[in-house]
């Protein structure tokens, strides 16, 4: 069993994880930069060790580093939380080498689910429903007119080694897709320094379904239903419930099974989500899958009444699953809404800052995820996630009712937040009847 | 709120008291995961490097790689097939050690010697490669490395194959002494046989290459290439600050050195090298099977007569393009006078060599340097596609803008420039390319310098094995050809000029200047002159005029392009099927006659 | 240890002539250090180091260092307190955030996170003790991190007048490790 663990990351999911980690009786080392000094997670840790200036490059991106004090501080494994290295293969791999318990998957499986071309591949092979799409990497316009042609617009340009919006545009027709693959090339090559592009039958309003697995190292792998994360802007996720007014107790048995084989054909372990996008008449397609623990596990904790996280500790220390799939079971509603120092009014430009005074909401069915106090410094340096409000209730209605309650509770002085803005969004008319896609907030706002 | 030692930490530790943590399974590093730079210090994840062609991930310094590796990143996957290995090792001076230091290093590198000789195939290509190992003492070259360079080179020169050697060296391999010497005088003397049959060597330069291999192999590449601040040099750094007594300032003898001062044709980063090499050899296809028959043979079928006609032809329809379909011009065109078009050659907007090399040529590759003292950026030259034929392409280079006209020294080449062209175009020779010049400048460089360095000199001789050169010469001049500094460059088979380019003797304020003691009358001198395109036509002193559209800009050079491309093809085809004594009495007669 | 008696030791030691005191129980080892000239007043706080601010909350760290790693404490009075246990010679809340400069010396932090070496080798004389002369660039000490040495060179010309961290003891990013005076 795992008896000490470095927690590479900050803010709110390290705190999450520190937590886990005492429940357990395990003791906690945190990592931080020198923008952190002061930071929730570095005092509430049992030790904590400096890593670099304040830039996440020098601090919580550099994995010699981290690496470094996991030896000093004497811990035998890593929780990488999310962002940062979670998802790094070769930090992965760097940990596998120095006889540290990574605790998500191998760096074969991080490596292979990261490359999206590969990730289609694996899951095509095992029947999973794919976006029709290139198999082999697109370098130039005209080889990709000639597939997008194959595939049948409208498509979408995305980079191979893409993620949270970045190096992907939409082409409508023909006549657009020379300028939207030469933009999407451009950016893909600035921010990941890679020309690889791939293209892929676009689905107009889907709805974002993804699905959370938990996988042992004996080949145990369950699923815990789905979450529906379809309220996104700019590809970033704002509210996520569980489970989604979408699908029929039918489909979430398809596309949980679905699930589960799209996680036996990675050979994955550790807790992991499946994304679909889910089409208005049932179809569903794979989209990625990501190897870490999610913002939004809160939701599906709460409806099935698991500690992802000390699942995730207890499948790395080498445990077999606790639950079975016939176990898991899902009970009310659950919904998460995410506080991000940000300034809506502005672009959603962020809001660093003093928090010179707050007050986070509580009672029964509401748990807020943060790692923000009174006199705490939000750092410029990173993500603008500054809190996670989640609530529970029997149903549906009463827990948009709870949330909204919950919400107008929030108060956090001193810096700008997105906390009214989505007040709004929770009383929308088409929020309330659930029904969302994953445009709605680009026709809420244009509504605005 | 201060949070310092205000939460309670983790008191319940689950049970240590049963863990039998196998030592083995307790975190820690391996022993080489991590390797530091030797450049910039940093930590770096080996393999992580390994993975990025041996490069520092942090400062983006080169690490060494070994010939294996090296081979492995060059050619096609599979293709290398070593020869000559196992070369039984003798010992010269009976030098004590030196045996069994061998015998150590063998089998501590799994080489036999210091280099890796063989073929493979780079994209296709086959070449004869070469590859130094510094692990094996520095690469130093005894007896071994010298025999299997050689034999590489002489069964290179038997098979018609391109030789390419990656060098890095200490130099000569002391413990053997004169011995290693004389490997000096052994590879160059089969790498002239190979040169002489006409094929090509590539030399690539990486860190370090001294001594002995610095000055025999290394040095004579038809093309020689370096990775980026790789030191080379004949005597070492050390050895000079001992001997001069003082400190060596920052970057001497690094590859950026040796660019500037003309002794490799270019720097390579290593992930380019590869593609480098590929565009090379392409660009002398065929020279591994060259025959000459094939070029000079074609001319019989070719009726001397015919050709005159053809050539007849091809000037009528240049001039159609000039003339008849463009009346507009025409009209507009007697409006300009000679000083006007004197300026309107000079205009900073108009376009310069280097936007003809890439509007008309593909996969231009620039050679650098005169092999003597430095590199002229007046001069750019290089090779390139035209239409599928691998051409040389030489131009005088003037910048777009006042930075770029400082750095290129306004277009006005020192005999560097000229060094470097004539270079270039007798490389032409030897792989029978078509030299395309394209003249642009107000003069040689006047100066100090120039003067002690022999810009007479260099202009005669350019002059003097242009004349002579066996392979067809096409001249252009596109802006202002200044005097003997554009002859040096247009001694061609056939001179074309742009419509508002000029070709004198002198600028108009120097003649105006010399005869009538008055600069400020050049507007009178470039009347009399007779240097527009026009007269110049009439003359006969040039064969063809194109037409410029009214603004002539990098924008707006579609036209003069299609019409530059039309022409050149047909000159190539044309000139390209004389005979070398044809083309030389041909060029002879041109300037004879005047 | 009781904590009354924790004091009282202190106390004694204080009031002694000792620069130097050394107590082991229990796998619970006591070093008390005094220097010249500083009994009087406060010894500033050890930039880097996250200090205990009084003596109740000492108690609840003795309990970590019984089980961990090591724990580093600092008392407000005339004396530096280190308390290590076991051979794990681990840095416990190790911050670069509360820097107070020693009275009139430089610092010399640690650029990286790694172990702390006062001597190329095992049985090597030290780089550098307290008390000699460094000039700018002189190598004094190493931090291994991951396998690799890393030479801490002097970034000034001085006298080093504390070596702040014990020989084989892990270090944070921006950790002092001497006082330059």
């Amino acid at each position: 069993m795992i008896k000490k663990v470095l927690v590479a990351n900050r803010g709110e999911i390290a705190v999450r994880i520190i937590r886990a980690c005492r429940e357990m009786g395990i003791e906690t080392v945190a990592v931080y930069s020198e923008a952190d000094a002061e930071a929730l997670h570095t005092k509430l840790a049992d030790e904590a060790i400096c890593i670099g200036p304040a830039p996440a490059a020098d601090s919580y991106l550099k994995m010699e580093r981290i690496i470094s004090a996991t030896i000093i501080s004497g811990a035998d494994a890593i929780h990488p939380g999310y962002g940062f290295l979670s998802e790094n293969s070769m930090f992965a791999r760097l940990c596998e080498k120095c006889n540290i318990t990574f605790i998500g998957p191998g760096s074969e499986v991080i490596s292979k689910m990261g490359d999206k071309q590969q990730a289609r591949n694996t899951m095509m092979g095992a029947g999973v429903p794919i976006v029709p799409g290139t198999t082999d990497p697109i370098l130039d316009a005209e080889t990709g007119k000639h597939e997008a042609a194959g595939i049948g617009y409208p498509v979408i340009i995305k980079a191979a080694l893409g993620g949270g919006g970045k190096g992907m545009r939409v082409a409508a027709c023909e006549e657009e897709f020379e300028q939207a693959f030469l933009t999407a090339q451009k950016e893909a090559e600035a921010a990941f320094a890679s020309r690889v592009m791939y293209i892929e039958h676009f689905i107009e309003h889907p709805r974002h379904i993804e699905f959370q697995v938990l996988a042992d190292s004996y080949g145990n792998v369950i699923h815990l239903g789905e979450r529906d994360c379809s309220i996104q802007r700019n590809h970033q996720k704002m509210i996520e419930e569980a489970p989604s007014m979408a699908l029929s107790e039918e489909l979430r048995e398809r596309m949980g099974n679905t699930a589960v084989a799209a996680a036996k054909a990675a050979g994955y372990v550790s807790a992991g989500t499946v994304e679909f996008l889910l089409e208005n008449d049932g179809h569903f397609y794979f989209m990625e899958m990501n190897t870490r623990i999610q913002v939004e596990h809160p939701v599906t904790e709460w409806v099935t009444g698991i500690d992802l996280v000390k699942e995730q500790i207890r499948i790395a220390s080498g445990k077999k699953l606790s639950y079975t799939q016939e176990d898991v079971k899902l009970t009310g509603h659950a919904i998460e809404c995410r506080i991000n120092a940000e300034n809506p009014e502005k672009g959603f430009r962020p809001s660093p800052g003093t928090i010179t005074d707050m007050y986070l909401p509580g009672g029964k069915g509401i748990r807020v995820d943060s790692a923000i106090y009174t006199g705490c410094e939000i750092p410029p340096y990173y993500d603008s996630m500054i809190a996670k409000l989640i609530v529970w209730a029997k149903n549906r209605s009463e827990a948009i009712r709870k949330l909204q309650s919950a919400l107008g509770e929030v108060i956090v002085e001193g810096i700008e937040t997105n906390v009214d803005y989505q007040y709004e969004l929770i009383n929308h008319p088409d929020f309330l009847a659930g029904n969302v896609d994953i445009s709605f907030i680009e026709r809420y706002q244009q509504g605005l | 709120m201060k949070l310092d030692h205000m939460f309670k930490k983790t008191k319940q530790i689950a049970s240590r008291k049963n863990d039998n943590i196998r030592g083995e399974k307790h975190p820690s590093v391996p022993r080489g995961l991590l390797r530091k730079c030797n450049k910039c210090g940093g930590a770096i994840i080996a393999e992580d490097a390994i993975a990025d062609y041996y490069i520092c991930p942090k400062c983006g310094g080169y690490f060494r790689v070994d010939a294996y590796s090296r081979i492995a990143r060059v050619a096609d996957e599979g293709s290398f097939e070593e020869w000559d290995s196992g070369l039984l090792n003798g010992n010269p001076m009976a030098f004590r050690g030196y045996e069994e230091k061998i015998k150590t290093l063998q089998e501590k590198t799994g080489l036999d010697e210091a280099i890796v000789t063989g073929e493979a195939r780079i994209s296709g290509h086959r070449v004869v490669l070469g590859v130094c190992d510094g692990r094996f003492m520095m690469a130093s070259m005894g007896e071994i490395v010298g025999e299997k360079v050689a034999r590489a080179v002489e069964r290179a020169t038997k098979e018609k194959l391109p030789v390419i050697l990656f060098a890095c060296s200490g130099g000569a391999r002391m413990q053997e002494g004169i011995v290693s010497l004389m490997q000096m005088a052994k590879t160059s003397a089969a790498l002239k046989r190979h040169s002489d049959a006409g094929l090509l060597y590539i030399s690539v330069l990486t860190d370090p290459t001294t001594g002995g291999v610095t000055a025999s192999f290394a040095m004579l590449g038809d093309i020689i290439l370096a990775e980026p601040k790789a030191l080379i040099g004949f005597a070492g750094p050390r050895v000079i600050e001992q001997t001069i007594g003082e400190k060596l300032p920052k970057g001497f003898q690094r590859a950026e050195f040796l660019l500037a001062h003309g002794f490799i044709d270019g720097i390579v980063e290593r992930d380019k090298l590869r593609d480098t090499l590929d565009t090379i050899l392409r660009l002398h296809g065929g020279v591994g099977v060259h025959d000459e028959t094939s070029e000079c043979g074609q001319t019989d079928a070719h009726d001397e007569e015919e050709i005159k006609k053809e050539h007849a032809l091809a000037h009528e329809s240049a001039d159609l393009g000039n003339g008849e379909d463009e009346p507009e011009s025409t009209d507009l065109r007697r409006h300009i006078d000679a000083w006007e078009r004197v300026q309107l050659s000079r205009r900073n907007d108009r376009p310069v060599g280097s936007d003809y090399i890439h509007a008309l040529f593909t996969d231009f590759v620039e050679l650098h340097g005169d092999r003597c003292f430095a590199d002229d950026r007046a001069v750019i030259g290089g090779i390139a596609m035209f239409h599928g034929t691998p051409v040389t392409v030489i131009a005088q280079a003037k910048g777009s803008n006042t930075k770029e006209n400082i750095d290129r020294h306004f277009g006005m080449p020192s005999p560097e420039g000229y060094r470097k062209a004539l270079r270039l175009m007798q490389q032409a020779e030897k792989f029978h390319r078509p030299v395309i010049c394209f003249v642009d400048t107000p003069g040689a460089f006047c100066g100090l310098e120039a003067e002690e360095r022999g810009q007479g000199e260099a202009i005669a001789r350019s002059i003097y094995e242009m004349s002579a050169l066996k392979t067809p010469v096409l001249s252009i001049v596109i802006g202002e050809g200044g005097s003997g500094g554009a002859l040096a460059m247009a001694t061609a088979d056939e001179v074309w000029m742009l419509e508002n380019s000029v070709y004198s003797i002198l600028s108009p304020e120097g003649f105006a200047s010399i005869l009538w003691k008055d600069s400020k009358r050049a507007k009178e001198a470039a009347a009399v002159m007779r240097m527009t395109a026009e007269e110049l036509k009439e003359q006969g002193i040039i064969e063809l005029v194109f037409a410029e559209p009214e603004q002539y800009t990098t924008e707006h050079m579609q036209d003069v392009i299609e019409c530059l491309d039309k022409e050149m093809l047909r000159f190539l085809e044309q000139y390209g099927a004389y005979s070398m004594e044809e083309l030389t009495d041909h060029r002879y007669e041109r300037f004879r006659r005047i | 240890m009781e904590l009354e008696q924790l004091i009282q030791l202190i106390g004694a030691v204080s009031e002694s002539k000792l620069t130097d005191f050394c107590y082991e129980e229990n796998g619970v080892k006591l070093c008390l250090k005094k220097e010249a000239g500083a009994v009087s007043g406060v010894i500033p706080a050890l930039p880097g180091v996250q200090t205990v601010p009084d003596l109740a909350a000492f108690g609840a760290v003795q309990t970590v260092s019984g089980a961990a790693g090591s724990v580093q404490a600092v008392t407000g009075a005339a004396g530096t307190m280190q308390m290590l246990s076991g051979a794990e010679a681990a840095a416990v809340q190790v911050t670069a955030a509360e820097t107070t400069p020693a009275a009139d010396g430089k610092i010399v932090k640690s650029p990286l996170v790694g172990v702390f070496y006062a001597a190329p080798s095992e049985d090597a004389k030290p780089y550098v003790s307290v008390g000699d002369t460094v000039k700018k660039g002189q190598i004094l000490a190493c931090v291994e991190a991951m396998k690799l040495m890393n030479e801490i060179e002097s970034e000034y010309d001085g006298v080093v007048a504390e070596i702040l961290v014990e020989n084989g003891q892990g270090v944070g990013y921006g950790e002092p490790l001497f006082v330059i005076r």
